[in-house]
């Protein structure tokens, strides 16, 4: 029988990292999406008001990128899947 | 661009695109064709999880969700030229086209996959395409091209119950 050598431990560790660091969804400028598209999408996928949609698409506009989100992963995940449908330049990253 | 280019609710239910010249009709028929996959417009349009910092992740979203994509785009660019089966004369040489409500999600993503994979594809320039169509040759048709579909683009976002 094996008693308590098992590598396991220190893997689910390195997941639950992995799933509890808090990610980013970030958006980055292009040069070809219309900015009503943009803040369409992001209303859409986000849920943000008109408001809160047209602030982050000015600062993807001006700035060059815009945090749209923070949390879980999973969740990161899925909004990520949804803005790269919609073909904005979205990208997840480690919180810092 | 024809000045009589309109893009008008017929009704609750339908869009009504007129004033299409010849030259109009033929690039909206262009429009799936833009759109589809080549290799030089790839890395735009199924961009990267992390963008390269997390390669294992990468590595899974193109394995697991890239395929959902490309099927999600291919239903947009046939929605598109299904619709655009109906195109008709309204009268001298004139096309129209009716753009039902419940697809015109279809066709922002279209177009807009379209203008992102030409400028990927002909590979121009931020600064040229911020000098629009005024260009000679075909990277002057091209900008026209890419210009033309913003505009629908833009009047369907406005015009559209829903992206």
């Amino acid at each position: 029988m094996i008693k308590a050598a098992s590598p396991l431990p220190e893997i689910r560790d390195e997941t639950k990292d992995l799933l509890d660091t808090p990610w980013n969804v970030v958006v980055y400028n292009d040069p070809v999406n219309l900015m009503s598209y943009v803040t369409k999408v992001f209303m859409k996928i986000l849920g943000f008001s008109l408001e809160k949609a047209e602030q982050h698409m000015m600062e993807v506009h001006k700035k060059g990128r815009s945090v749209v989100w923070s949390g879980e992963r999973e969740r990161a995940e899925f909004y990520i899947q949804q803005l790269h449908a919609s073909l904005l330049l979205a990208v997840l990253e480690r919180s810092v | 661009m024809s000045r009589r280019l309109t893009l008008q609710a017929k009704n609750s239910e339908i869009l009504l695109l007129s004033g299409l010249d010849d030259f109009l009709t033929e690039l909206l028929l262009k429009l799936p064709e833009a759109g589809a996959p080549h290799p030089d417009s790839d890395s735009r349009l199924f961009p990267s999880l992390s963008g390269g910092t997390e390669p294992e992740m990468d590595d899974e979203w193109r394995e697991f969700v890239r395929p959902e994509l490309e099927a999600q785009f291919e239903g947009n660019r046939d929605r598109v030229e299904e619709d655009l089966t109906a195109l008709r004369a309204s009268g001298g040489n004139e096309m129209e086209l009716e753009i039902p409500q419940l697809h015109v999600g279809a066709w922002i993503h279209a177009l807009n996959q379209a203008r992102l994979s030409l400028v990927a594809r002909h590979r121009i320039k931020d600064e040229v395409l911020e000098e629009g169509p005024l260009l000679p040759g075909l990277e002057g048709m091209i900008l026209f091209q890419i210009q033309f579909y913003g505009v629908l683009q833009e009047w369907l976002i406005e015009a559209g119950q829903s992206i």
